[in-house]
């Protein structure tokens, strides 16, 4: 008896896209597009250890919904997508061997499909299992750690994605770093200047609406055109003012960067404080009054408490934001993983594209969970 | 009811119609504007963008925006609708985990992953913005429909009305401000995105502003970036006096 | 009207309603009423399929409710809930001509009847007729809801704990509205409820529910003076047996016809207890009775209160 449509869809698109899409592609050298390889082909190279997990997924929609066979389901899909890595990084390295050293494999739209279909029938199954979101967070760690560990080990290194990397560590390094330079050093003048707006906004009604108007109408302006716009002033400033370019203050690069990115954080960080402290219950401060403490001593022991999970929320989403707007700000001349991914782009190199784009996606999540977990902390703890 | 218009004053005040009157002016009236960017910029070859009219280029932006929101528009409430109803609540974690996944990825890079994909030119952007744009008004569709009160529904069926019927004239009509807000956010965002595009090939008002910063000529982002902001401003002021509209019911 | 034949539900492994047999007749104002978990809006939910049954057999007017098309089953029933579930985006006239639009009514007949309505429930008075619930008190919003339930004159009106959320006085005063509606249309109306003082004064037949099954029916005045058993005696109420059951029965069941006395007389519609409560007042042992028109029809003696 059919038990989960859900499963079976998924099943269903993970099958469809090993049949029809090619797992990998082969290329003669780096400028030539890949030669399909099928997902047959690679599985006759020594992937049949992949059908064990593989059957456990097909049938997980059939399975009755209880803790044992759901914990199988989990468990087949870990191993399995672990498998399917470790069956790309093999077959590149077969591949390798018996080909020119110039060729390139690399991964092609049926492996990413059968990834996310098996990484969704995840998700799943650890919904249905109705963990805490700490410990769904622990679960999704722990599915990755074979593929981290795969990855580490070089043992996917003949795969052209690794390959960019090697051949570009350095740059890639730099590039990273300075992402998340870009992106801490846009946090301290963002929290500076947010807290204290999104207090004054909530404690005087008269500047609620002034305040939330103005940051909305920044919010509003596509990013490459604030990061335009700021171009000629900041560059006319520092031609004006030569000690400024000594320090970084030019047309191109860092500063226009940090402004823009600011203005643009500023919105849904103070627009979470001043909800955050909206939700402080009139009551509990009430009572704080009443027992005769100083306003001061309400904000630091009574309101922030109960503001953090709201608060850390907010601050949740904002850098999640910087850090996709920090990739925009490569066309500006900022540096960071956007540059990689635009240069990808312009050479149509998917591989440069992905090793743009994977790191700043792995960082957007990692930043996600975390503060997801951080917030749920908070909020047992004011509760 | 007489007829009050959504926001206060005479209509002759209304933002919107001035910005509107603005955006409409500088993008026909660019070409007689040449000699006020000659004279900032007196440094460069070509103060002005002449390759497309700026009118050519916004018609071309709003396009892109347009279409790709269409379909967004559609999938995505019909996802919404769906997720929501006794037939597709098994399908609600699936969407709302696809949505959270897709909140973690910049706009920027969707469209950079469409392109080894489907190649250069206006489809990589036309999929990537509907398919981004889905992901706020997916989210917002499910919210909204949440927010009717149960006792509304229970009242609506008690009293004989069809599944659908109430859908149609009640929980849609109830729910319409939240996602009128999750369309408002996804457009504006493509309206950003759809900038950008032109490093995929599309022609779009940002095609002078990537132009302008390849080739360090300042007045061509400038020009390209004050269109596109005054876009987007008024394209924001629309819907918010739209929204304002739908929830007269609620000030009355 | 409606029969319940072995009526069954299950949720969850427990039967929330256990092999339930009852009849309510067209014009009755039947109450069904017992402990939280009783069953009692299980029941109510049943004939109209908001739930569906899992044994026995529904009949309205004769039919299977089964055998109905759902929809069209509910609109021939009037639907009113504690929460009221007006539809807040609507205006009071468009809250009230839902149903007749669903069923495609002229626009005159629709503007007709919601103009009936309105006077029928005094709301024309307050002038709500284009504002929104949220403009509304509760009271009048639950005044809304049940007229919205007649609109298209249903031929019985289902009201689940309709008056719960509001206060005394409110729910007083719209019991007192029910009443009236109820006498001035005839219609069949099953309520439900867990006040007991409620169900006594607007009931001409208490339906008596406990975890599903069914305890005991009657009049008001059986249950009080013939409880089947310690649940009911206990549940309908301990104290003060005389007072309810004065509070039940009228003037008119008592007085002796012809005969006058001195001092204003009080309605024949009166309660005993209202009489009673005059008399010691003025220090009377009886009191004159006058119909509604206010002519005197008779004399109410102390003596007669107490016999049996």
């Amino acid at each position: 008896m059919l038990r989960d449509r859900v499963l079976l869809l998924l099943a269903a698109g993970g099958v469809a896209g090993a049949a029809a899409l090619p797992f990998v592609a082969h290329a003669p050298n780096r400028l030539l597009s890949g030669v399909p390889v099928a997902f047959g082909a690679v599985l006759a190279d020594g992937g049949l250890l992949i059908l064990g997990p593989a059957a456990v997924l097909l049938v997980a929609a059939w399975l009755p919904a209880r803790r044992p066979y759901q914990l199988l389901v989990v468990g087949a899909a870990v191993v399995f997508m672990a498998g399917i890595v470790w069956l790309a990084g093999a077959h590149a390295a077969l591949l390798a061997r018996t080909g020119s050293p110039i060729a390139r494999t690399s991964l092609a739209s049926g492996f990413w499909v059968v990834l996310l279909a098996a990484a969704l029938m995840l998700a799943e199954m650890l919904h249905r299992l109705a963990l805490s979101p700490a410990a769904r967070i622990v679960a999704g760690l722990g599915a990755a750690l074979p593929i981290v560990a795969l990855v580490v080990s070089g043992a996917l290194g003949h795969l052209s994605l690794l390959q960019e990397y090697a051949n570009r560590r350095d740059v890639f390094e730099e590039a990273l770093l300075r992402h998340i330079e870009i992106v801490l050093a846009t946090m301290l003048p963002t929290l500076a200047l947010g807290v204290p707006l999104g207090m004054l906004a909530q404690r005087r009604a008269a500047w609620r609406a002034p305040v939330f108007s103005v940051l909305n109408v920044v919010q509003t302006i596509p990013s490459i055109a604030l990061f335009g716009l700021l171009l000629e002033p900041l560059a006319d400033l520092a031609r004006a003012v030569p000690a400024l370019g000594r320090i970084g203050i030019g047309g191109i690069g860092l500063a226009p960067t940090i402004i823009a990115l600011t203005l643009y954080s500023l919105l849904p960080l103070a627009r979470n404080v001043t909800a955050a402290l909206d939700d402080v219950p009139a009551d509990v401060l009430e009572a704080a009054r009443g027992m005769g403490m100083t306003s001061g001593q309400i904000l630091w022991r009574v309101e922030l408490w109960l503001a953090l999970p709201i608060f850390l929320s907010g601050l949740r989403i904002t850098i999640v934001q910087a850090i996709g707007l920090t990739v925009v700000a490569a066309l500006i001349g900022a540096g960071g993983l956007g540059a990689i991914m635009f240069q990808g782009l312009f050479a149509n190199a998917l591989d440069l594209v992905m090793l743009g784009v994977l790191p700043v996606v792995l960082m957007a999540v990692a930043v996600d969970a975390g503060m997801k977990l951080l917030v749920s902390l908070a909020a047992r703890h004011a509760a | 009811m007489s007829g009050r218009r959504a926001g206060k004053g005479p209509a002759w005040a209304n933002p919107l119609l001035w910005t509107g009157a603005a955006f409409v002016a500088l993008v026909v009236g660019m070409p007689a504007l040449k000699p006020l960017f000659a004279a900032l910029f007196p440094y460069l070859e070509r103060p002005l963008y002449t390759q497309e009219s700026f009118v050519a280029l916004a018609v071309a932006h709003v396009e892109l925006v347009a279409a790709s929101s269409a379909v967004s528009v559609l999938v995505g409430v019909a996802a919404g609708v769906f997720v929501t109803q006794p037939a597709g609540v098994d399908f609600r974690g699936l969407v709302e985990t696809l949505v959270a996944i897709g909140q973690t990825f910049p706009p920027v890079a969707v469209l950079a992953m469409a392109v080894p994909v489907i190649g250069f030119g206006m489809w990589p952007a036309l999929i990537a913005l509907a398919l981004y744009g889905l992901l706020p008004i997916v989210e917002n569709t499910v919210a909204g429909l949440e927010a009717v009160p149960a006792a509304v529904r229970e009242a609506g069926r008690g009293l004989g009305m069809s599944r659908i019927g109430l859908l149609y004239r009640v929980d849609l009509p109830l729910a319409a401000p939240v996602i009128v807000a999750g369309i408002r956010t996804s457009v504006i965002i493509n309206i950003g995105t759809a900038a950008i595009a032109s490093t995929v090939g599309a022609t779009t008002l940002g095609t002078p502003i990537i132009l302008g910063l390849n080739g360090a000529n300042v007045a061509y982002v400038l020009q390209g970036a004050v269109v596109v902001g005054l876009l987007a401003i008024v394209v924001d002021l629309g819907f918010e006096q739209f929204t304002a509209r739908l929830q007269r019911w609620k000030r009355g | 009207m409606i029969s319940f034949d072995s009526v069954s539900k299950n949720f969850g492994g427990a039967n929330v309603v256990d092999r339930l047999s009852f009849t309510v007749e067209a014009g009755e104002f039947a109450v069904l009423i017992g402990p939280s978990g009783s069953g009692k809006s299980t029941t109510l939910k049943m004939i109209n399929r908001l739930i569906d049954r899992d044994a026995g057999v529904i009949r309205f007017d004769g039919q299977d409710v089964q055998a109905v098309a759902v929809e069209a089953l509910r609109r021939r029933m009037g639907y009113v809930i504690q929460s009221g579930g007006l539809f807040p985006n609507w205006t009071v006239e468009r809250n009230i001509a839902a149903v007749p639009s669903l069923l495609r009514w002229s626009r005159a007949r629709i503007a007709e009847r919601v103009e009936a309505l309105l006077h029928l429930l005094r709301l024309d008075e307050e002038g709500c007729r284009g504002r929104y619930p949220h403009q509304l008190s509760g009271g009048q919003q639950q005044r809304v809801g049940v007229a919205r339930a007649l609109a298209a004159d249903p031929d019985v009106l289902l009201m689940d704990e309709p008056f719960g959320a509001l206060d005394p006085i409110t729910r007083e005063a719209l019991q007192v509205e029910i009443a009236r509606i109820h006498a001035e249309t005839g219609k069949t109306i099953v309520f439900v409820t867990h006040d007991m003082q409620e169900a006594l004064k607007l009931a001409s037949r208490i339906v008596i529910l406990d975890h599903g099954r069914l305890v005991q029916v009657g009049t008001p005045i059986e249950l009080l003076t013939a409880p089947a058993n310690d649940f009911v005696r206990e549940f309908v109420g301990q104290d003060d047996p005389g007072g309810r059951l004065l509070a039940i029965e009228t003037v008119a069941q008592r007085v002796r016809a012809g005969e006058v006395a001195p001092g204003p007389p009080i309605a024949a519609s009166a309660t005993l207890r209202q009489a009673l409560s005059a008399m010691i007042v003025r220090h009377e042992d009886r009191i004159g009775v006058a119909d509604p028109a206010g002519r005197p029809i008779g004399t109410l003696y102390l003596a007669d209160i107490v016999r049996r």
